[in-house]
């Protein structure tokens, strides 16, 4: 219910005259301070032992004259969300957004969804035009935009929801930039959603033109219950060929209760559990180690049920085998005072991904056999000369990498200069000022990345209490400097691989560093980005791309879709797009190629919380105070509404019926006063 | 003076509102607040979320290098992980009413000084999670912002030291106001006694909840505004308002309770509708419930997250 004017309603305030002229109030005390009497001022004012209230009948017949005729006069009407194009004339323009991710295919949301964008574009005239855009994470536009509206509706018997997640932004800027442009005399948003919370992460910046009237039509449920595997974590044992399979299960709303979940590798079920889900608890199934064999390995875990939501009862995964890096450090031999390579032997040997397969040796030592083989060579407060710069320079050029660690047994021309970064310069002493910080630090480079955060690795605790000055070579790039503006970590590329050289000694006479909590991570990264190592996923998202990892780049493959479908390639492209979830495969090319490479793709997980988010708060933040644009059945229609129902007139009809009554019903009290007998 | 009872098996004694408007400097009493009440929730079995150090576990390939505590592996050659418990490094706003009607108090603080307590302990134990803090006070206007920093910590407790009554207002308003303030995603903590139609309110917290925050409602009663105990007729004058109005108490106690009640069910439950979290509290409850309401609430915003 509205009203169009519904300051009449101040009239209301003449009924509180005979109200207060029949009520008697007792003597009062003190006021009494209280914080607010907006309850009290509501409740009638009773002053029961002496209240009295004559009449009551012809008082409440008078009351309610009042009562209407202020009804009557703020105009009222009942508000209906009805298109604005059906109350009053002249063409329009109008965009239907049409949610096609993959909750669509929750319950009915899907045929509910398309009945009403059908619905909505039926009652349209012909002069109006119409433009459905589908959206997901993306939007798309099927027909040509400022379609007659009849145009539309065949599209509408031949898509499909997806598998992607939900995205308003996107859509709602393609719609904004088509409003914008159209100039038809009125314009019309309707958004047909399941308006998941997830679908409008942050406030986007769109504004919908001035006067388009937003029109969201949800058909999401009040409940959804829905069993889903949130994630799969694999963790790789021992040399990385075991992996253990954990699956995080969930079950949302009232979808609690037992349900079987299996763990299948290379289209074998290996194990099935019986499990107990509890409402919004995720539940951790572990399943038995799987032994990665041969070039490719799927996996897929599935829940064995049916519910409402198919999709997110599977996910996928594909295991490749690792190697060891191969990383060789070159030290000094221990003395009376310990072991120099200590921190970084151990730094080295913690098991992790990738593993690590490290071997010690005396630097002087090194020669060809040592130094042709590893991925990674560190140089630890060693020079580099003779046979080893030769194989090693070789083997940097061919991709491997190289870490050359300045300290006191590091002469001027230690490092060859067809290697280094930096040149070598004096021993700087901190040792007197408290020793000096790395603060300026890049952090945008990889071997810095991890630490962005807060609180993901302090280095301005360290103290360096002596450095080589290093003076970097052209090629040499500055990755983190000392509080002096002295460079402590230069980089430089030699061919195909990457040389690192560190201004100070990593043991624990030249700095603090070894014994700090960042050591450990920063040892790890400098490796592996020496190494050129990177961790392929598990699995991709739909929707993601990725460069194909399979061969040179120029190697001819055919790559197959989930659906079996060959994905067509241009010459030298080898870039892949996962549309749908499943496995993608990488075949060589001919009948019956052989298969080198499996690429596993998941629905957005994000996708299946159907939390749901109230269409007025999107509809406040597209509208905006300022943009002009309006929810439906708001002021701008409201004249329309209200002058289509005229309640008005009924009010009026029943101000005059009751007025008849009143006359009546005073009459007779009139008379009856009359007819009593005097004294 | 106010008197204080030393009862030593009250283990919460130091968060009892009454015993702390003694305190006299509020950076002391928000610090009494928050460790006293840390260091209770550490011996109960409810992990709160904070980035308090839990316990260490022994490293498993896979889990992140970063968390090894590299000084146990020197004393004991093995490695361990340094477990915390989640962390957060939000946006938090407080916002608070100080309109006329927040400084009432039957006997006990004031809900004006319960809610700068409370604006204080929140504010502290923010700061102490490395989390950007910011003030907004309100009467029926925005009157004081400093915008969320992890610096302001010192200004915002400096701010509620020196704070008094505003002029009249409703709540409804000023909160829609307050939208256009918040510039990017919060936590937004409202600390009001919402006086005010709930159809207005909603509307603001609306326009808050639009900038894509996280809301938590703190609604403060004063134990006089919810049992209404007066029994002699008399005169009531309106705090915010001024209007007088006389009434026979004993006769209008049951309506006025229930539509308290009824207020705060629909507050409740369209707050909930909205995704905002509301709790209610009286002026007589130790803060440390209130600070309890406030780590579940966050708690559960993480577990959304």
């Amino acid at each position: 219910m509205g009203f169009l004017v519904p300051a009449f309603f101040a009239g209301l305030a003449g009924l509180a005259i005979p109200i207060w002229i029949h009520l008697r109030h007792r003597e009062q005390k003190g006021a009494i301070r209280f914080p607010s009497l907006m309850f009290l001022r509501r409740i009638p004012y009773r002053e029961v032992r002496r209240q009295q209230l004559h009449h009551l009948p012809l008082f409440l017949i008078r009351a309610a004259v009042l009562i209407l005729l202020a009804l009557a006069f703020a105009r009222p009407f009942l508000r209906r969300p009805v298109a604005a194009a059906t109350l009053s004339g002249g063409s329009q323009e109008v965009v239907i957004l049409l949610d096609r991710s993959y909750s669509m295919e929750y319950g009915g949301r899907w045929d509910r969804a398309v009945a009403l964008a059908r619905e909505a574009l039926a009652g349209l005239d012909p002069a109006d035009r119409a433009t459905l855009i589908l959206f997901d994470t993306e939007a798309a536009v099927p027909v040509r935009p400022g379609s007659p509206p009849r145009s539309v509706l065949p599209v509408l018997d031949t898509i499909r929801p997806g598998a992607k997640g939900t995205r308003f932004a996107p859509a709602l800027k393609v719609a904004q930039d088509h409003l914008a442009t159209s100039e038809m005399p009125r314009r019309t948003l309707t958004l047909i959603s399941d308006f998941q919370r997830a679908a409008w992460p942050e406030i986007e910046e769109i504004a919908l033109p001035s006067g388009t009237v937003f029109q969201p039509l949800s058909v999401g449920e009040a409940s959804s219950p829905d069993r889903l595997i949130a994630s799969v974590e694999l963790r790789r044992e021992g040399d990385g060929s075991d992996v253990i399979v954990g699956a995080r299960l969930l079950a949302r709303d009232s979808a609690v209760g037992s349900v079987r979940v299996s763990l299948t590798v290379n289209n074998r079920v290996l194990n099935t559990q019986s499990v107990t889900l509890q409402s919004g608890t995720p539940l951790l199934v572990t399943f038995p180690a799987v032994t990665v064999t041969g070039t490719v390995t799927r996996g897929m875990v599935r829940i064995e049920s049916t519910d409402s939501l198919e999709r997110n009862n599977v996910s996928y995964f594909s295991l490749r085998r690792e190697n060891p890096l191969g990383i060789v450090l070159g030290g000094t031999p221990s003395t009376s005072a310990g072991d120099p390579d200590l921190f970084l032997n151990r730094a080295l040997t913690i098991p992790g991904r990738p593993a690590v397969r490290l071997v010690e040796s005396n630097a002087n030592r090194l020669g060809r056999a040592e130094l042709s083989g590893p991925d990674v060579v560190i140089l630890h407060n060693a020079p580099l000369r003779g046979v080893a710069a030769r194989t090693l320079e070789e083997r940097v050029r061919a991709g491997a990498g190289l870490i050359l660690i300045a300290g006191v047994n590091t002469p001027r021309d230690a490092w060859p200069a067809s290697l280094r970064p930096a040149q070598l310069g004096d021993v700087i002493d901190r040792s007197t000022d408290r020793g000096g910080r790395m603060v300026s630090i890049d952090r945008t480079h990889p071997v810095f990345e991890l630490f962005r955060g807060p609180e993901t690795g302090d280095f301005s605790s360290a103290r360096f209490f002596r450095y080589r000055n290093l003076l970097p070579d052209a090629e040499g790039r500055v990755l983190a400097r000392f509080d002096d503006g002295r460079p402590a970590l230069v980089e430089r590329s030699v061919g195909k691989g990457t040389v690192l050289a560190l201004a100070s000694s990593l043991g624990n006479v030249w700095s603090d560093l070894p014994v700090q909590p960042a050591f450990l991570p920063y040892v790890h990264e400098l490796v592996v980005y020496a190494s050129g190592y990177h961790a392929l996923p598990a699995a991709w998202g739909v929707g993601e791309v990725t460069r194909l990892a399979v061969g040179d780049s120029g190697q001819s493959v055919v790559v197959t879709a989930p659906a079996g479908r060959r994905l067509r390639r241009e010459t030298g492209q080898d870039m892949i797009r996962f549309e749908e979830p499943g496995f993608y495969h990488v075949l060589e090319p001919g009948v019956g190629g052989r298969e080198l490479a499996a690429y596993a793709a998941n629905v957005d997980v994000e996708e299946s919380n159907l939390t749901p988010l109230d269409p007025a708060e999107l509809a406040i933040a597209v509208g905006g105070a300022n943009s002009g644009a309006v929810p439906v059945a708001t002021l701008a229609t409201a004249t329309e509404q209200e002058g289509k129902q005229r309640l008005w007139w009924y009010l009026i009809v029943a101000v005059a019926v009751l007025v008849v009554v009143e006359t009546f019903v005073g009459n007779r009290l009139s008379g009856i006063v009359r007819d009593v007998p005097a004294g | 003076m106010a008197t204080v009872r030393h009862d030593p098996t009250a283990g919460t004694r130091f968060l009892d509102p009454t015993v702390l408007a003694t305190i006299g400097n509020l950076e002391l009493l928000a610090r009494t607040v928050v460790e006293g009440f840390l260091h209770g929730l550490h011996r109960s079995p409810h992990l709160g979320l904070s980035m308090e150090f839990a316990e260490h576990r022994a490293y498993n390939p896979g889990d992140d290098i970063r968390r090894i505590d590299w000084r146990v592996f020197a004393r004991t050659d093995r490695f361990y992980l340094k477990e915390f418990e989640a962390e957060t490094h939000a946006s938090v706003t407080l916002m608070l009413d100080i309109s006329p009607s927040m400084g009432f108090t039957s006997g006990g603080v004031s809900k004006l000084d319960y809610a700068r307590f409370l604006a204080a302990s929140l504010a502290w134990f923010s700061g102490r999670q490395r989390d950007r803090i910011g003030l907004l006070t309100f009467d029926d206007r925005v009157r004081e912002v400093i915008p969320p920093s992890t610096r302001h910590l010192m200004r915002i407790l400096h701010a509620l030291d020196r704070m008094g009554v505003g002029s009249g207002g409703c709540p409804g308003a000023p909160l829609a106001a307050m939208a256009d303030r918040v510039r990017r995603r919060s936590v937004l903590v409202i600390i009001s006694d919402f006086y005010d139609a709930p159809d207005a309110i909603i509307d603001g917290i609306t326009r808050l909840r639009a900038t894509g925050s996280d809301i938590l409602a703190f609604h403060i009663l004063d134990p006089a505004e919810r049992d209404f105990p007066y029994d002699a007729a008399a005169t009531f004058e309106d705090l915010e308002s001024g209007e007088r109005l006389p009434l026979v108490p004993e006769d209008l106690r049951g309506d006025y309770r229930s539509m308290l009640q009824e207020h705060q069910a629909t507050l409740a439950k369209r707050m909930g509708a909205q995704g905002v979290d509301y709790a209610l509290f009286a002026t007589d409850q130790p803060l440390d419930h209130a600070l309890f309401e406030y780590l579940s609430m966050r708690q559960a915003m993480v577990r959304v997250r």
